[in-house]
């Protein structure tokens, strides 16, 4: 019974994190692939490393950001992985906000990578929180069965 | 009765409407207006004017209250001073009225005079002097300016001849009218006064009073009208003397004379009744606020101003209250409250989280630090090491190109060193990162004895022996491995001084913890003393010699060691599956002293300060193996003898790759083999540095000569009982010499081929060869010991057949992908494709991963650090024509070590073979063009993120067509 209303509540959000262009087909294309592969976890793993890595670059970002002489194609290697890492998983806000980065950096704007970075992580914190709550539930679901 | 009371005479006092008792610092609050008397001030305003049901009898009781009597008193001197005022008035009034009679009189008297005057001078003097007449007429003119009725009886013409008898007549009958009209003048004066009288009179002061209190009550009507208060008196009983309620809840007919709890039910009466009491019995006026939540009306918060009230006597005779609903406030407060709260809680927060964040900037700072210090003295190590390879390509003779291997590995020793401190701050900071690869144990093994044989200076035997059951490849961080490995065997080295040092390396079945220490007890006692027969040997450690036995008879094997064969196949069946490996590393050196084992893996600690002293070295060794091993989830135990020699023992579990890979690596494993005649990788096998010191300097021939005597004692361990004794019976002088010449036959061989097999491949052919006559003549020697190598063989060639009908559905896939989150994504995916693969990281890796294996299809991001895909794509398909490596791509030396046999095998077959397919996997962006992809030499692309349907058709379309 509880597993039920936990499963309804982890559809809403996944329908939420859809609805509002959080994750996109990609996103689905990894639940597809957990549950036709019969890999039970796959998608906690690879949203688990997603946050890792993305925490780590962001965090690998700021720091570049706070030299005194930007080292923009450094910078641009990182946001072209996180854009990577984010596409991947289908991350999608996170992606766009990599690509106005990207662009941002092209132009070497200091000023405006730190905003871009603040944007970025902004999406990425929003990101993780609805991750973070997914695995929750299902590891409660999990717990229930 | 307004009217009334606005048309009173002008009188200033009383224009005042407003209760005098309220004051003036009333008035001045209040700031009333004063109306001029002609005004309604409330001409416009409509009272609905409701009973108001009030218990009168309670308001004569209040009356008599202390305020009650004030009120009273001013109300009777506002009387006083009205009465005051009107008598003032009538005074005057009168006074005029007096004044007037008096003229009157006084012209009655005058007329008079007159009259008799006319009567005498009618009798004596007719003559009349008008004179007085003129001051008359003017006396009345000045009187009749106020009146003028009067003034007009001046306008009287006397038409009669003056001083006739008519004319007196007629003046006698004017005056007689004027008198007339000044009587009764007097008269409606006097009526008016007495009117006044009456009218003063009628100005009761209940009336007054009355009006008065209208006024007011108009007033409280009109400004409480739209007020949300409750105005109430109780009395002692708190019953409800008078109510005022704006809420049109509760009628006052059910109020009066009820008490709250009559009236209401619910949280709050009570609180409330409470402090009621209390007012009364305190005497002190309070202001509070009650929740309330009746059924009435609800949750609702008043705040409530509740003041006693006093009879003359002082005593309490009741409260008035005035309530007013302030519920929104409340709730407006308390949510003021509740965003301060969170605020506050946010800022805590916030600082929490700023000094997390300098904690981890500080971290990462000192991360930092770490990396720059190991890229600052590596990078010049490195220097040193790529300048001594690139002399290695230069035209040298042997002795040269011994000198410079060795150059090499001491360079790698010393890099070794910088990273094993690096390691030992990154895996106490936490930030060491185990990396997963397939790797071969046996390989593993083999190197890292070769690498201690390399630099060993001492008399001893390196030996090795890997169990049968030990599986080809194993998952697992090769690189610590080897780190843990070389890191104990230079140590057994170091404090070895005679006999040997050893790996063991086995699988635990069941990883229980007693058969591991029985294990270890074994080796103790095998180890212990220095003449050891093979029996014993072969009896202690079965696993020792099982490989020869394996080899003859399988199935025997399998029974004498008590080992399942099918549980081997079925663990690498079922792919992915955690095998225990449990490695022995062996000395017969000078043992450990009980009492300081406990110290042993503490950093910077060695067993004594004379050790220290002797031995050298960081300590640090011990520390880093064990938490490595412990980082990898296994655990480092030791077992040691003073004099006798130490036990190291370490268990780690690692994965068994899936069964396709397993099964096609061994094919190249034993093509390896079988092309060096490296067979000893298989089972146990010896290293003899004397050999290669031999090389390095031929001039010690004596100290050769006891070196190879060391070497065959070595040599004895292969453990067949039969050949030993065979050996011991025939004596050492034969088959010495038998080995001497094997051995050192076979030994620069293999050095050479390390060396400069991958620039002549042509000499792989020529080594190959050679290679056969060495085993050819070693299986000579070791026929007798068992039938190895024929064996091998065999299975090579059943491996062999396999491979040239592959079940062609399952792809061999290299993935070049550096983000490990598209990797797992490409993984899954190719993996549910029912592909295996193998996982790069750069193009520099795949260039290593296609030297060694062959592909079917490569999957190669473009936008890769240290090499890119296109950079690494042109180096493969430039292989694939010239069939030669880039110079700065060509096969490490150190690596060729080991798979010098491998790598030639492929560039063999990938020479003969086909081109792979590589695809390209693009982010689209305007660094990574389709263009440049085909420019480069991929077939095609694919776009990222990769997704299920697009690796699927390309797939399919490349794999097909091969």
């Amino acid at each position: 019974m509880a597993a039920a209303a936990l499963r309804e509540q982890l559809n809403a959000l996944l329908s939420s994190m859809f609805a509002s262009g959080l994750v996109d087909d990609q996103f689905q294309q990894l639940q597809m692939l957990q549950e036709d592969g019969g890999t039970p976890g796959f998608v906690a793993e690879v949203v688990t490393l997603f946050c890792d890595d993305a925490d780590r670059i962001i965090s690998e970002l700021a720091a570049l950001l706070e030299q005194p002489i930007v080292d923009f194609d450094k910078v641009d290697a990182y946001v072209h992985q996180l854009k990577g890492s984010s596409a991947s998983v289908g991350a999608q806000k996170v992606k766009f906000t990599c690509m106005q980065f990207r662009q941002l950096c092209q132009d070497k704007n200091r000023d405006g990578c730190i905003m871009a970075l603040a944007v970025v992580r902004n999406e990425f914190y929003d990101l993780r929180n609805k991750f973070q709550t997914m695995l929750q539930l299902e590891q409660q679901i999990q717990a229930q069965q | 009765m307004g009217d009334d009371y606005l048309a009173e005479p002008e009188d200033e006092v009383t224009q005042s409407m407003w209760p005098e008792n309220i004051g003036d610092k009333h008035q001045r609050q209040f700031r009333m207006e004063n109306f001029r008397k002609d005004q309604d001030a409330f001409k416009d305003v409509k009272f609905d004017e409701k009973p108001v049901h009030v218990d009168f009898q309670r308001l004569m009781e209040m009356a008599n209250s202390e305020k009650g009597v004030s009120q009273m008193q001013y109300f009777m001197k506002h009387w006083e001073y009205k009465r005051a005022n009107a008598a003032r008035l009538l005074e005057e009034e009168l006074g005029l009225l007096c004044q007037q009679r008096k003229e009157i009189e006084q012209n009655k008297q005058q007329i008079l005079e007159e009259q008799r005057f006319q009567d005498e001078s009618y009798y004596a003097v007719k003559r009349h002097v008008p004179i007085l007449d003129e001051v008359y007429e003017d006396e009345w003119k000045r009187h009749s300016k106020k009146n003028d009725d009067l003034s007009r009886s001046r306008e009287t013409k006397i038409d009669a001849d003056y001083d006739s008898v008519s004319y007196w007549k007629e003046r006698a009958t004017k005056l007689e009218e004027k008198l007339e009209e000044s009587i009764q003048r007097e008269r409606s004066l006097v009526e008016k006064l007495e009117e006044n009288i009456k009218n003063l009179q009628s100005h009761t002061p209940a009336e007054e009073f009355s009006g008065m209190l209208k006024r007011a009550d108009y007033f409280l009507h009109l400004v409480l009208q739209s007020a949300p208060i409750v105005i109430a008196h109780q009395d002692a009983d708190l019953r409800y003397r008078f109510i005022f309620n704006h809420y049109p809840t509760l009628a006052d007919e059910d109020v009066i004379g009820k008490t709250d709890y009559e009236i209401l039910s619910g949280e709050g009466i009570e609180e409330m009744n409470s402090v009621k009491r209390e007012v009364m019995a305190t005497g002190i006026a309070t202001k509070r606020e009650f929740a309330f939540n009746t059924p009435m009306f609800g949750a609702k918060t008043f705040v409530t101003y509740i003041e006693p009230v006093f009879s003359k006597g002082g005593e309490t005779i009741g409260v008035n209250y005035v309530a007013m609903d302030i519920t929104d406030q409340v709730k407006r407060r308390e949510k003021m409250a509740d965003i301060r709260v969170r605020e506050a809680v946010q800022n805590a927060k916030e600082t929490e989280l700023s000094k997390s964040l300098h904690i981890t900037e500080e971290t990462m700072r000192a991360k930092q630090m770490l990396a720059t210090m190991s890229h600052e003295i590596r990078s010049p190590l490195s220097g040193v090491l790529s300048m001594t390879e690139i002399l290695a390509t230069t035209k040298l003779d042997k002795e040269q190109h011994q000198l410079l291997e060795v150059m090499l590995s001491s360079g790698d020793l010393v890099l070794q060193l910088i990273n094993d401190i690096l390691d030992l701050s990154k895996v106490e900071s936490g930030a060491m990162k185990l990396e997963s690869t397939t790797f071969r144990p046996r390989e593993v093994v083999k190197h890292v004895l070769q690498t201690a044989a390399a630099s060993l200076k001492k008399e001893l035997t390196l030996e090795g022996c890997i169990g049968d059951d030990v599986p080809v490849e194993v998952i697992g961080d090769v690189l610590r491995i080897r780190q843990i490995l070389t890191n104990l065997i230079s140590n057994a080295v170091k404090f070895t001084h005679e006999g040997k040092v050893g790996i063991n390396l086995q699988v635990v079945h069941d990883k229980q913890p007693g058969c591991k220490i029985e294990g270890g007890k074994i080796h103790k006692r095998a180890y212990s003393g220095t003449a050891i027969t093979a029996a014993e040997t072969a009896a202690v450690s079965p696993r020792n010699c099982d490989k020869d036995n394996l080899h003859c008879s399988k199935h025997e094997d399998a029974f004498q060691n008590g080992v399942p064969t099918c549980e081997n196949f079925k663990e690498d069946i079922e792919g992915e599956e955690v095998v225990w490996l449990h490695c022995d590393v062996y000395d017969s050196g000078i043992g450990i002293p009980e009492k300081s084992l406990p110290l042993l893996f503490k950093r910077y600690m060695q067993a004594s300060t004379d050790h220290a002293r002797k031995y050298g070295g960081t300590g640090l060794g011990l520390a880093i193996c064990k938490q490595l091993v412990e980082l990898m989830g296994g655990t480092l135990t030791v077992v040691s003898k003073e004099n006798e020699g130490s036990t190291f023992t370490f268990v780690l579990p690692c994965k068994i790759p899936v069964k396709e890979e397993h099964s096609d690596d061994p094919d190249e494993v034993h093509s390896s083999r079988n092309d060096s005649a490296n067979s000893d990788i298989e089972g146990s096998f010896f290293f003899k540095p004397q050999m290669r010191a031999s090389l390095l300097s031929p001039g010690v021939s004596i100290m050769n000569n006891t070196k190879l005597f060391g070497a065959k004692l070595m040599c004895y361990d292969p453990p067949d009982i039969s050949d030993d004794r065979k050996l011991s019976s025939n004596g050492f002088s034969s088959t010495e010499h038998n080995f001497t010449n094997t051995s050192t036959a076979r030994q620069p061989n293999s050095v050479r081929s390390t060396a400069e097999e991958e620039h002549d491949n042509a000499m792989v052919l020529e080594l190959n060869s050679q290679a056969e006559r060495v085993s050819s003549s070693r299986g000579d020697l070791v026929s007798v010991s068992g039938a190895a190598p024929c064996k091998v063989l065999e299975e090579q060639s059943l491996h062999k057949k396999s491979k040239c009908s592959p079940t062609s559905n399952k792809a061999k896939i290299l993935l070049v992908e550096d983000n490990k989150v598209n990797i797992i994504v490409a993984k899954s995916m190719l993996e549910q494709l029912g592909h295996a693969i193998d996982i790069v990281n750069n193009g520099m890796q795949a260039i290593r991963a296609v030297q060694q294996h062959q592909y079917d299809l490569i999957l190669m991001d473009v936008h890769m650090p240290e090499m890119d895909g296109l950079q690494a794509t042109k180096h493969i398909r430039s292989f694939e024509n010239t069939g030669c490596w880039d110079v700065s791509v060509k096969p490490e030396d150190n690596r060729m070590i080991t798979d010098s046999a491998i790598s030639s095998d492929c560039a063999h077959a990938k020479k003969q073979g086909q081109r792979v397919p590589i695809i390209a996997m693009t982010a689209n962006s305007f660094a990574e063009s389709a263009e440049e992809c085909l420019a480069a030499g991929m077939d095609s692309y694919i776009s990222k993120p990769v997704n299920f349907q697009n690796i699927k058709e390309c797939l399919q379309r490349y794999l097909m067509s091969q």
